[in-house]
């Protein structure tokens, strides 16, 4: 049941520029002629720009289009799979530059294998992790569309839940006003979590009119690091008895974040402190965290991002999956993983309308009850339409691996 | 591929690894199970002749997994078993 492509053997020939041994020697056969394909596959990566309905502030930056990296791995025998490699240049965010990633993936397998004294002086030595991450959400894709299996039941077991609740961000508006009403058009629209961003001087008078206005919805708020650990403020945001507080303090201040989630009774849920499963160890010895944010487009893709929200799990914390305002490509990866039954908190990924002017796929759409629907077709679940991907596509490239 | 060597964990971060699985019983069949699941295709007909995983493999996933092809924490092998013998379809 191991999908073909994305099995050790496969993507180690592929990182190795295809002088790997034939899949057989790896696998019992039996699974492999389960496999109808070679092995081999064409990567087409696809620059997009998207513009964003409106621009979405917090206390990492702002940020007016969506620029993306789509990655395209098709088998010998046709089938697709799909990735996203999340870009945020201009945002104070730990993901690699757009020309990073870019030059990483195109660069092929050659440069895949990372440490030969070929590799060109402008290609990092590591690989950015968003771009990786992105080749094996596509190469996992392809191998579940081939197999028939849906990601949302391949990260949650036997129960994954057919809709997840989505909690709207609503980002630093600068004027009160504008903040309130933009809550109660969520709250109209069906959401019954709302996460407000926050910073310094932006934080208790924004959030106490959110309350004040919609007091049965629910309340988070994402400092995105921006407090110092002994801020009053974090003690006055403690009052407000929100669902929680996240990333108060900076990612690398776990001592901080261990005072802060101590002194305040607002489960406190990291996002940018931990980027591996080293980390959130670390975090949880330091009594750092009550709850994770795990992002498939910074945590190195879905698997991955599934595995540190097992651990996380494991240990009575609570986890929620965070958007990075991807494409429905990677949101479809994402909703996949907050459909698993070791997500306990509402996600912040909201309907495609709400954040971009035009997606690749058919939009995410928010149900009356503030849900969003879970794909449940092979892989990702849902396909690219190729004639918006060509629309906003400003760049291509196109690797060959062969077996 | 010479320089693969060398980026592969030493022994010592193998060893400390190993003492960390001897640990817990429970893992030990896990981990074997890991060995085989990750070892580099033929790894009986190239050097070092060890069941371990291709280095290019290795760094991609260390990458993956760590935003870095640097050794990890062998303290961490032990909630990666336990994920493992909780979802081993996808460990991979």
């Amino acid at each position: 049941m191991v999908p073909r492509l994305a099995a050790p053997g496969n993507l180690s020939a592929a990182v190795a520029g295809g002088s790997g041994p034939s899949e057989p020697d790896r696998h019992d056969r039996s699974d492999d002629e389960h496999h109808g394909a070679d092995g081999s596959y064409v990567l087409r990566l696809h620059q997009i720009r998207v513009p964003l309905v409106e621009p979405m502030r917090s206390a990492s930056g702002e940020l007016h289009e969506r620029t993306s990296i789509i990655v395209e791995a098709e088998g010998a025998d046709g089938v697709r799979g799909w990735g996203e490699c999340v870009v945020l240049d201009g945002l104070d965010y730990p993901v690699a530059s757009l020309e990073v990633a870019w030059a990483w993936l195109c660069a092929g397998p050659d440069t895949w294998a990372i440490g030969r004294d070929e590799a060109g002086a402008s290609i990092p030595r590591t690989a950015p992790r968003s771009a990786a991450g992105a080749l094996r959400d596509a190469l996992w894709d392809l191998g579940l569309r081939r197999d028939g299996i849906s990601l949302a039941s391949w990260l949650g077991g036997s129960s994954p839940r057919e809709r997840v609740s989505s909690a709207r961000v609503l980002g630093i508006a600068g004027d009160i006003d504008a903040l309130v009403a933009a809550a109660q058009e969520a709250s109209l629209a069906g959401h019954r979590h709302l996460v407000c961003k926050i910073r310094p001087g932006w934080d208790v008078e924004p959030l106490c009119a959110v309350r004040d206005a919609l007091p049965s919805v629910g309340l988070a708020a994402d400092a995105n690091g921006s407090y110092a650990p002994d801020d009053g403020a974090l003690d006055a945001i403690d009052e407000l008895a929100l669902a929680w507080l996240e990333q108060p303090v900076a990612p690398g201040d776990l001592a901080g974040s261990a005072r802060v989630a101590a002194r305040l009774a607002t489960p406190v849920v990291l996002d940018e402190s931990v980027v591996s499963v080293h980390d959130l160890e670390r975090a949880m010895r330091a009594g750092a965290l009550d709850g994770l944010n795990v992002k498939p487009g910074r945590n190195g893709g879905a698997i991955e991002a599934q595995w540190l929200a097992a651990i996380a799990a494991e240990a009575g914390l609570d986890v929620l999956v965070g958007g990075l305002l991807e494409t429905g490509i990677g949101r479809a990866a994402a909703v996949a993983l907050a459909a698993a039954p070791v997500i306990t908190l509402p996600t912040d990924l909201g309907p495609s309308d709400r954040y971009l002017a035009s997606d690749l796929t058919e939009p995410f759409v928010l149900g009356a009850d503030g849900t969003l629907r879970v794909p449940t077709g092979p892989g990702i679940g849902v396909t690219p339409r190729l004639d918006r991907l060509a629309a906003l596509t400003v760049r291509r490239a196109e690797v060959r691996v062969e077996r | 591929m010479s320089s693969d060597l060398a980026r592969r964990p030493g022994a010592a971060w193998l060893l400390r690894s190993l003492l960390a699985i001897l640990r817990h019983p429970s893992l030990w069949l896990v981990a074997l199970r890991q060995v085989r699941v990750l070892a580099a295709p033929a790894w009986w007909r190239r050097a070092p002749f060890l069941p371990v995983p291709d280095a290019a493999y290795l760094r991609f996933r260390l990458v993956t997994m760590y935003g870095s092809d640097a050794s990890p924490d062998p303290a961490d092998i032990v909630p990666y078993l336990r994920w493992c013998r909780a979802w081993p379809h996808l460990a991979t």
